[in-house]
């Protein structure tokens, strides 16, 4: 691992401050994912800041619906009585991911940073545009059964890979984010993580220094019709090959709304425009 | 109707083909489970 600096946050804005004013500098959270990547050099940040001890875990009803705090945990945020009674499609897909050792460290804000696990990328030896920007893409001819069927480019063929994302797409949920200017933005999920094109080395459309502080959800009648399917190679603790977040608003016999948002077949969650259409 | 639909512009690489009809299949597998879900 690359020595590297830390600090630990005391508020928001200074957390903003320093990773802003530090292009190799971010944000530490769970760390599940992170701290994985430093250790075998894929990562190698020259700043850390521990926003971990920030008051952004809270989980509350909102006029409109449920706010979730970036830093709940994965587990508390699966098993609140407000996500189990009005939005179980997000506690099965959280509860579809990684394992129950994991879940405990791992925020949701972090669950929306996890980076690809493209065996490439993960390979320091190999070439990969996403590790290192106008090194070639070693699984576009390479090995590259669990990539990307949508939306890839020849830079890069890799997937996003978790399941928190494809539920929260499916439910119409937005992401709330702290600005380097102080001030605070929403991106809607559908538009938070972004395709490869020439610059797979962004995974989403964050700026460097932006902190996401919640996760927002607005009321729906799927509670009652929702499943998530992943098919992976093993029952548990193992990446989708491709997964299925699916949410029905029924009225008697009739299917009034229908949300279908594949997973792990493109560089986001993915809902094709002729699905929308249906 | 709309598992083809949802597939219908997916682009294997050579060695993940089986996605396209994995995520048909999958698709309906999903809808089936989510009618059968809940109490309403």
């Amino acid at each position: 691992m690359q020595s590297f600096k830390y600090s630990s946050a005391t508020d928001a804005a200074s957390a903003v401050r320093t990773v802003s004013a530090n292009q190799t500098a971010t944000f530490l959270a769970g760390g599940t994912n992170l701290i994985d990547l430093m250790k075998e050099y894929v990562e190698r940040p020259s700043e850390l800041v521990d926003i971990s001890g920030l008051n952004l875990a809270e989980i509350r009803s909102t006029s409109n619906g449920i706010s979730i705090g970036a830093l709940a945990k994965n587990t508390d945020t699966a098993n609140h009585p407000l996500i189990r009674q009005n939005y179980p499609l997000l506690s099965m897909a959280i509860l579809a991911g990684a394992s129950a050792q994991l879940r405990n460290m791992a925020t949701n804000g972090g669950n929306l940073m996890q980076r690809t696990r493209c065996q490439y990328f993960y390979d320091i030896a190999m070439p990969c545009n996403k590790r290192e920007p106008g090194s070639g893409c070693g699984a576009l001819q390479g090995l590259n059964r669990i990539h990307a069927i949508f939306g890839y480019s020849d830079k890069c063929v890799a997937t996003y890979p978790g399941d928190m994302a494809n539920a929260l797409y499916a439910l119409d949920a937005v992401v709330r984010i702290r600005g380097t200017n102080g001030q605070e933005r929403t991106i809607p999920l559908e538009d938070f993580h972004r395709l490869p094109g020439n610059t797979p080395e962004k995974d989403n459309n964050l700026q460097h220094g932006e902190l996401i502080v919640a996760i927002e959800m607005p009321k729906n009648n799927f509670a009652n019709k929702s499943y998530y399917l992943k098919v992976r190679d093993r029952a548990s603790y193992a990446f989708a090959l491709l997964a299925v977040a699916a949410a029905l608003e029924t009225s008697g016999n009739t299917i009034k709304q229908a949300r279908v948002v594949l997973g792990s077949v493109a560089h986001k969650p993915w809902r094709s425009p002729e699905a929308k259409e249906f | 109707v709309a598992a083809e639909a949802a597939l219908k512009d997916a682009k294997p690489l050579e060695h993940n083909g089986y996605k396209v009809e994995l995520g048909k299949r999958a698709i309906v597998l999903a809808l089936q489970q989510a009618l059968t879900s809940g109490a309403a």
